[in-house]
């Protein structure tokens, strides 16, 4: 469908990619924390770079990893037995993938599978929930903004349960 | 005509009471039918008068909230009077806005076309009516503002009122919910009557305001005038009425004490009395709210539609096809006080109640508006809802086509299914006004036997339009399901535009959601007719799935153009999908820049367009630049039928489209 | 059991969206149907009156019978059938364990499932009935009880099987007959609007019987389709098309007992007296019942155990609207009904008679 695969064209570079910032390359979210609790959590930035149709995230698994996307798109895909997978959700640079890593029972509540080439930058499940637990100004510093993503997205869904577009039942008559 | 004017320059007569028959015998020429009040039923009803024996002799009228009692006069000389009570149930509505009326009649004839005629009002008898009140008179006088002073004009009611003439009795008491003194409609009769009578024991003090009442006068031989005394007796009758009513009935200003309570405590208190029996509605003189009954018989082929009395009670009566925008009676008792005293205002730029006290009397369980006025008033809300400024009575609007009640024939020339539930009809015709039609507006489809629904225009052509469908209701699915050659009847085009003009030189962003797109397609065609006269131009869709996008084809074509930026989401997708899923505010959500330079216009479900566009106003786009369509129950589509309002507004006649600055509160406000 | 009954009973077959009509052809205006609707109407516990109606729509039934055919309906013709149909008109409620069997197998054979009448969508007045009524009754009146086997309280058919449309009423009304079997024919959905009465009263020019002569009148919190019959010969109406949506009977039945609806001014009505104007044909249904049970008002009838022999029944002649019987079982239940007395000082004149 080629309205899925356009480009973005006429839209100016600046309007949706973050400032490039950081040693190997803009990371969002962890680029607008003060100074300190930013290092820190670089130090353990992974990048990733990922072609289109790769799942790096399972339903029901462990999660290894959370993930903010830098580049690309991700869907957010359920399994339905009698649907097969539905996406319910894509996410955009900046956005977070896996959040299940810092919320017990980290265990993935979605698949992850990339649309488009994708550029993630990964933080260990462990390292990071370590990082949390001991270091408080990080977690002061990157929780909030956690908390901010899955808010979001959790207003969102709402929205989509309604189901707006839903036409009414049409009566036999 | 009873159009009056000033007080009488002819002096008053006297009319001795046993030559009354004389004056209806004068009314009567020329095969004019006379009514008036008579007793059927325990109740004064206006019926044929043949004579004045079938007055209400030595009646009065007791009446209080829940209640209307005929009583005895007391013994005495008083108790030959024939108008010695105030209102009776009903008024005089019926004769000038009767309780069904025949309105179109439809036809499939063999070749197949279909023919959809509005009836011709049946030449209505000349009338007279005797025995109306002040606030009949007024009554009247707003029924002339709402069905003869708007855009459109009700054709029967205008037919009705050629050639009526009214002859007024001025009450020369009140009954305990009388208050036209604090409405200013009355107890005198100053305005509106062709003769107004003082009733005194022995006859009538008659006077002429008009030359139609001269001349009724005129051929009762030898009335003379009348003698001082009786005059004045006559007026300190109607002064002890006017005294006994007093003038503070309701609070002052009652527009913008109850548009500033519009969450008030008290709306739920009278719920728990009201039962939403709608009869307050139906008696009451200036409602004019009507439906559309269709019948046929069993072959479609042919079928008639009549005009009802209908009622703002009723659950039906703000339904559309998604639900009921007032579900609760609640909603519906504010909705019909605040018409009545306060949004009436700024429709028709007069009160929509004259004091006549009838719904308080004929309540069934005795709910008072003057006392519902007077808790408000009272006690009002610590926040007050801001109100805005009254408008100066009736809005001035382009200029309706002549009769934009007449259905114009239109034929399927191709059929195009968009998704399992949406079909868009390519439609030719020849109509000169559908064809200067604006993005925006729509068109009643009416074929025979079926309800007649408002559809968008989604596209025009040079010899014809398109109306994208979809199929939620019993009159939808029979459209979508129509075939190449099939012919129905158009009336439009009707409501206020999108302002495309307004956006050159600007930005665009235009969001769609659903079948929201189909509005909006003649605004993309518009611009992109003339794509140098707008700066950047960006399109936002929303769909339920891939399979519920419309225009798929256009659309991507539309991506691929380097001059438009276009995004696509849908709520939910199986893994074939390779765009985006996620609700439509999330495609602009983080657009960097400002909106300032901006008018968007926005299309889709309701929770949907105020999402929208407070995620555009954060991003800078004013508010009076940010248009959307709204969806209501139609059955005239002109502002006559009183189905589609909100607040103020007719959403057929002074929308479809508004500004969300013009809409202010009441795009949130629940059951408004 | 109810319950299997209910889920095995959705055996109808699935109705495509938008295809409500019967295929008797619309779009180019002829018909063009190649057979005719397959037409039944069956009973259950109930009067009869409803297929009465059916039968006293007069010049259609001609009509009627060109366009559908009739292959059930054992009042009208001795033609039987025991299905497919492609409508079926339901009349009567469910009473007995064969019954409840029945109207399952009936649903799978019927494409559109109506009911007709208050049995039928209310329970009718029988539903009044408790579980120790019942058997007190079946007790006193059978010599046999056990040969006889009903359910303790007789049902409306939706809560067995599910239901296309109701035509409400007691009896129904032919022209909402009309209006259904038009709609079929048509594929426009049925105007059977969920109004009050009052709206056709006023439509009408009756005059409020409530505010006008203080009689109670559920006029406010029913279903129009009767065309106001009642008001329209000067007494209430007694509610047998059944409570409209949103019905307030709770404020209704307030107004009557504080006087505000009785019209008598301050007197205030019994609320016991107030409780019983809503156990009518409808009173099993819930915006009725919740009166009842709030105010009490059932009309109960203790058993005379002089049922075993036959009872007084004779009477000087048959007993008169309004007026109170002298004597026997008649007058027995005619003195706990007092909803039709007109007040006691009627100042009213009325020469012209009813209106219409």
């Amino acid at each position: 469908m080629s309205s899925a695969h356009q480009a973005d064209p006429g839209a100016a570079p600046s309007a949706e990619a973050p400032d490039p910032s950081g040693p190997s390359g803009p990371v969002p979210i962890i680029d607008g924390l003060p100074p300190g609790p930013r290092e820190r959590l670089l130090g353990l930035v992974t990048r990733r770079e990922l072609d289109p149709g790769a799942t790096f995230m399972h339903e029901g698994d462990v999660t290894k990893s959370m993930s903010i996307i830098v580049r690309g798109r991700v869907a957010l895909r359920l399994r339905v037995p009698e649907r097969g997978a539905v996406t319910i959700l894509t996410l955009d640079p900046g956005d977070i993938v896996g959040w299940s890593a810092i919320v017990p029972p980290y265990r993935a509540t979605t698949s992850a599978t990339t649309l488009e080439p994708t550029e993630l930058a990964t933080l260990p499940a462990d390292d990071l929930r370590a990082i949390l637990a001991s270091d408080n100004e990080v977690a002061g510093a990157f929780l909030p903004r956690v908390m901010e993503t899955i808010a979001a997205r959790v207003e969102a869904t709402r929205d989509q349960l309604l189901d707006l577009f839903r036409g009414a039942e049409v009566d036999p008559w | 005509m009873g159009s009056g004017g000033a007080l009488a320059t002819t002096p008053p007569r006297f009319l001795p009471r046993e030559r009354f028959d004389e004056l209806l015998a004068s009314l009567g020429t020329g095969g004019r039918r006379v009514v008036g009040p008579t007793i059927s039923d325990g109740a004064i009803v206006f019926a044929d008068l043949a004579s004045a024996a079938a007055l209400p002799a030595g009646l009065t009228l007791e009446t209080s909230p829940g209640r209307a009692r005929l009583e005895r006069l007391p013994d005495g000389p008083g108790r030959v009077r024939t108008f010695q009570y105030t209102v009776s149930g009903e008024g005089i509505k019926r004769f000038t806005f009767p309780s069904r009326v025949d309105a179109l009649s439809m036809e499939t004839a063999d070749d197949g076309s279909v023919r959809v005629r509005v009836e011709a009002p049946a030449e209505p008898v000349p009338l007279a009516i005797v025995g109306a009140r002040a606030c009949d008179l007024a009554a009247l006088a707003v029924h002339n503002r709402v069905l003869l002073d708007g855009p459109a004009v009700d054709p029967d009611y205008a037919a009705r009122r050629r050639d009526l003439i009214t002859v007024a009795v001025e009450c020369a008491l009140a009954s305990s919910t009388c208050f036209c003194a604090s409405m200013g409609t009355g107890p005198e009769v100053t305005t509106g009557a062709d003769l107004v009578l003082n009733e005194l024991d022995d006859g009538f003090v008659v006077r002429a305001p008009t030359p139609a009442g001269e001349r009724v006068l005129a051929a009762i031989d030898g009335l003379a005038p009348a003698a001082a005394d009786r005059t004045v007796v006559a007026a300190a009758q109607t002064a002890a009425a006017r005294a006994a009513m007093g003038t503070s009935a309701v609070p002052a200003k009652p527009r913008d004490l109850l548009l500033a309570n519009l969450d008030h405590p008290r709306w739920d208190a009278v719920a728990e009395r009201c039962i939403a029996c709608a009869n307050c509605t139906l008696a009451c003189p200036t409602c004019f709210c009507t439906g559309l009954e269709v019948q046929s018989g069993f072959d479609a082929a042919a079928s008639s539609a009549t005009r009802a009395w209908d009622s703002c009670f009723t659950e039906g009566f703000a339904q559309i096809a998604g639900g009921s925008f007032r579900p609760r009676h609640r909603d519906r008792y504010r909705q019909w006080l605040t018409h009545k005293f306060a949004t009436w205002w700024d429709q028709f730029g007069t009160s929509g109640c004259i004091g006549c006290g009838r719904c308080i009397a004929w309540c069934p369980v005795g709910i008072d508006v003057r006392e519902e006025l007077a808790a408000i008033a009272a006690a009002p809300t610590a926040t007050p809802s801001p109100i805005a400024a009254a408008t100066t009575g009736i809005v001035a609007l382009p200029a309706l086509a002549p009769d934009p009640l007449q259905f114009t024939p239109a034929r399927v020339v191709a059929v195009t299914p968009e998704t399992a539930d949406t079909t868009t009809l390519r439609l030719a015709t020849g109509d000169p006004r559908i064809l200067a039609g604006t993005p925006g507006q729509f068109v009643m489809v009416g074929v025979p036997a079926f309800a007649i629904p408002p559809i968008s225009i989604s596209r025009f052509h040079p010899d014809g339009i398109e109306l994208t469908i979809r199929a939620a209701g019993a009159a939808t699915s029979f459209l979508t399901r129509l075939r190449t050659g099939a012919t129905l009847g158009l009336r439009g085009p009707l409501g206020r535009g999108w302002p495309v003009a307004d956006a050159q030189g600007r930005d665009v962003v235009i969001v769609g959601g659903g079948i929201g797109l189909a509005p909006l397609r003649p605004v993309i065609d518009a611009v992109l007719r003339e794509r140098d006269r707008f700066e950047d131009v960006r399109i936002y869709l929303g769909a339920r799935t891939p399979r519920d996008r419309l225009f798929v084809d256009e659309i991507d074509a539309l991506a691929s153009r380097d001059d438009v930026l276009v995004r696509v989401t849908v709520d939910r997708a199986g893994p074939e999908w390779l765009g985006r899923v996620g609700i439509v505010t999330q495609l602009f959500k983080t657009v960097r820049g400002t909106g300032a330079d901006a008018t968007a216009f926005i299309c889709g479900p309701e929770r949907m367009m105020s999402a929208t566009a407070d995620v555009l106003g954060d991003l800078g786009v004013p508010r009076e630049r940010t248009w959307l369509t709204l969806e209501r129950h139609m059955e005239c589509g002109v502002g006559l039928c009183g189905h589609c309002q909100l607040g103020t507004r007719f959403v057929c006649r002074d929308g479809p489209v508004f500004s969300i600055a013009e809409l202010g509160e009441d795009l949130r406000r629940e059951g408004l | 059991m109810d319950l299997a009954i209910r889920a095995a009973a959705t055996g109808a077959p699935p109705v495509p969206a938008g295809t409500g009509h019967l295929g008797t052809g619309h779009a180019t205006g002829r018909s063009t149907a190649t057979r005719r609707p397959r037409v039944g109407v069956v009973k259950f516990a109930s009067c009869d009156g409803c297929q009465l109606t059916i039968l006293d729509v007069e010049d259609h039934l001609l009509e009627i019978a060109e366009r559908f055919e009739i292959v059930e309906f054992a009042e009208a013709t001795s033609r039987r059938s025991s299905g497919p149909f492609d409508v079926l008109l339901v009349e009567g409620s469910i009473a007995t364990p064969e019954q409840v069997v029945e109207i399952a197998r009936l649903r799978a054979e019927a494409k559109f499932l109506v009911t007709i009448g208050a049995c039928a969508t209310a329970g009718g007045i029988q539903a009044l009935r408790t579980a120790v009524e019942h058997e007190a009754f079946r007790a006193a009146v059978y010599p046999v009880p056990a040969y006889v086997d009903s359910l303790a309280t007789a049902r409306p058919v939706s809560e067995f099987v599910h239901v296309d449309a109701e035509l409400r009423g007691c009896p129904i009304s032919p022209e909402q007959l009309l209006e259904l079997l038009t709609s079929l024919a048509t594929g426009r959905r049925p105007q059977l609007p969920d109004q009050a009465v009052c709206l056709e009263c006023k439509r009408r020019g009756i005059p409020c019987v409530v505010v006008t002569r203080g009689l109670p009148c559920l006029g406010p919190v029913t279903r129009s389709g009767c065309g106001a019959i009642c008001p329209a010969f000067g007494r209430g109406c007694y509610g047998c098309f059944g409570p409209r949506e949103g019905a307030n009977t709770a404020g209704l039945a307030a107004a009557f007992i504080s006087g505000a609806a009785a019209g008598t001014g301050d007197a205030r009505r019994d609320p016991v007296d107030v409780g019983r104007l809503f156990a009518g044909f409808n009173g099993a249904t819930a915006p009725m019942r919740s009166v009842t049970d709030a105010l009490g008002g059932r009309p109960v009838q203790p058993l005379r155990p002089t049922l075993a022999s036959p009872p007084e029944t004779l009477l000087p002649g048959p007993p008169r609207w309004g007026e109170a019987a002298s004597s026997g079982v008649a007058a027995d239940i005619a003195a706990t009904v007092d909803i039709d007395r007109p007040p006691a000082a009627d100042t009213t004149e009325d020469p012209d008679g009813p209106r219409r």
